[in-house]
C-alpha cells in the first residue's frame, strides 16, 4: 500500500503544482483590472450585511477531506481546525455588528456556520457536531481533479453568497506543503480578495476591455472563484495520498520492528526448549551409566 | 514577435513566440499583431490557430480569458485547451451527437439548453481542430 500511494502521491503533486502559473497569471490580471478601472467593484467581493436585527450572521465552511482512512492524523487535523473556525464565527458576530450600539444590545443570537462535506470522512464527523447543518455532500476526490469536480461546488457557495444566504464562505483543506508537511488551513472563498495588489503597474490609459469592464471583471471572478476551488481539491488530494504514504511507510517499519521482538523471543525460547531437553537427555544418560 | 502563453488550471499548454495568433471571443474573432494596443477580453468556446515561421498551430478551447499586455504579450487563461493531436475525433463526434440530442429533449428549458448547446459549440470547434491537424499533417490526403 505504501507503493500504491507513492506512485498516486507522485501524480498528485504533480497536479497540484501544475496549476501554480495559471494561479499567479490570473491573480495578476485582476491586479492589473484593478489597476487601470481604480477600484474593483463585484458583488462577489462585498461583504452582504442582512439588515434585519434578527437575522443571524451565517458562515459557510467547505470542509475537504478523504473518502478513505489510514492517512495518518491528516483528516483528525481538519475536523479539529472546522471545530476552530465555528467558534471563530461564533464569536466573530460581536465583531461583526459592533458599528452599531444598540443593535448590539438588541443582539443575543450567535453566529452559526453551515456546511458542504467533501469526502466521507467529513460527512461522519460533521453530522456528529450538535445542531450541525450540512447543505451538500460531494464524494472525496483523489483522483486527478478536473473542473468538472469544481465547478458545482464553486456554483452552490456562489449562488448561496449572491443571495446573502451567507455573510462569508471558507473553504477549509489540507494544504499541502511537502510529502512530510500537511497544514489545515482555512481559506475564506467569498467575499473573494484578490491577492495582495503590489505595486500598481501604470500602462496607460489606452485600453480596451471586450464587452465591457464589468462582464470581463464578471466572467474573470466566477473563474477565479472556481480556481480556488479547484486548487484547494488539487492540494487535498497531494495531501492526502502523501499522508497516507508517510503513514504507511511508518506502520511498515513498526511492524518490521514487531517482527523483530517476536522473531528474538520466539528463537530464545526456541533455544531455551532445545537446551533443556539436552541437558535432561545427558542428565539421564549421567544416572544410567553411574 | 509575440510572447504568446496559454495556461490551464490543469497545465501550461504552450508558451513560445508566434507572428500573430487569431482568437475566438464574445465579440467575434480577433487576429492580434505585434503593437496591439492592451486589451481585455472574454474568450469564447472556439479554436485558437497561430502563425510560427510558416507553420501553424491550432488549439481547441472553451472559454476563458485574454489579456493581450503592452509589450507584446498575449496571456489566454482557457478553462480547457487541447492541441489538435490530442482530441480523440471518434469521441469528440460522440460527444457532439449526445449534445444535439440533448438541445432537442431540452428546448423547453432554459438553463439546460444553454448548457447543452455551449457543450454541442465547445465539441464543434474540437472537431474542426482535430481535422484542421489531420490535414495539416498529411497535406496530400485530401487533394
Amino acid at each position: 500500500m505504501e507503493l500504491v500511494s507513492a506512485a498516486k502521491m507522485r501524480k498528485a503533486q504533480l497536479a497540484a503544482q501544475a496549476s501554480r502559473p495559471y494561479a499567479t497569471l490570473s491573480a495578476e490580471l485582476l491586479q492589473n483590472i484593478a489597476a487601470r478601472t481604480g477600484q474593483i467593484n463585484h458583488p462577489l467581493m462585498r461583504q452582504v450585511v442582512n439588515g434585519k436585527p434578527s437575522d443571524r450572521f451565517r458562515a459557510l465552511a467547505i470542509v475537504i477531506t478523504s473518502d478513505k482512512g489510514l492517512a495518518g492524523s491528516l483528516n483528525t487535523n481538519i475536523i479539529n481546525k472546522t471545530i476552530e473556525l465555528v467558534k471563530i464565527v461564533r464569536n466573530e458576530f460581536r465583531v461583526f455588528k459592533s458599528g452599531n450600539d444598540e443593535l448590539d444590545r438588541v443582539h443575543t443570537a450567535v453566529g452559526v456556520t453551515e456546511f458542504i462535506t467533501i469526502g466521507k470522512k467529513a460527512t461522519e464527523a460533521i453530522r456528529r457536531f450538535k445542531d450541525a447543518k450540512i447543505i451538500a455532500t460531494f464524494p472525496g476526490k483523489d483522483k486527478v481533479i478536473t473542473s468538472a469536480d469544481s465547478k458545482p461546488i464553486a456554483e452552490i457557495a456562489m449562488k448561496e453568497f449572491a443571495a446573502a444566504v451567507y455573510e462569508k464562505v471558507f473553504v477549509i483543506y489540507p494544504q499541502f506543503i511537502s510529502t512530510l508537511v500537511q497544514k489545515p488551513n482555512i481559506l475564506q472563498l467569498l467575499p473573494f480578495e484578490s491577492a495582495e495588489r503590489r505595486g500598481v503597474r501604470d500602462e496607460g490609459r489606452e485600453f480596451l476591455f471586450e464587452p465591457s469592464p464589468g462582464e470581463v471583471l464578471e466572467n474573470l471572478i466566477t473563474r477565479a472563484v472556481e480556481f480556488s476551488i479547484y486548487q484547494t481539491l488539487a492540494e487535498a488530494a497531494a495531501s492526502e495520498h502523501s499522508a497516507r504514504m508517510v503513514a504507511m511507510r511508518n506502520a511498515n517499519e513498526a511492524a518490521g520492528e514487531l517482527i523483530d521482538d517476536l522473531s528474538l523471543s520466539y528463537n530464545q525460547a526456541r533455544q531455551g526448549g532445545i537446551t533443556r531437553e539436552l541437558s535432561e537427555i545427558s542428565a539421564a544418560k549421567l544416572a544410567m551409566e553411574g | 514577435m509575440i510572447k504568446f502563453k496559454i495556461a490551464t488550471p490543469e497545465r501550461v499548454l504552450f508558451d513560445a513566440e508566434v507572428e500573430s495568433l487569431t482568437l475566438p471571443t464574445q465579440m467575434g474573432e480577433i487576429t492580434i499583431l505585434p503593437n496591439h494596443i492592451p486589451l481585455i477580453a472574454n474568450l469564447d468556446h472556439g479554436e485558437i490557430r497561430c502563425q510560427v515561421a510558416n507553420k501553424r498551430e491550432f488549439f481547441a478551447v472553451s472559454g476563458g480569458v485574454i489579456e493581450v499586455r503592452k509589450n507584446h504579450e498575449v496571456v489566454v487563461l482557457a478553462d480547457t485547451a487541447e492541441f489538435g493531436h490530442e482530441i480523440d475525433l471518434k469521441r469528440a463526434e460522440e460527444a457532439r451527437d449526445r449534445a444535439k440530442l440533448l438541445m432537442l429533449e431540452k428546448a423547453g428549458e432554459p438553463e439546460a439548453f444553454q448548457e447543452a448547446a455551449a457543450s454541442f459549440g465547445r465539441n464543434l470547434a474540437r472537431i474542426k481542430v482535430a481535422h484542421k491537424h489531420r490535414t495539416h499533417k498529411h497535406p496530400h490526403v485530401e487533394s
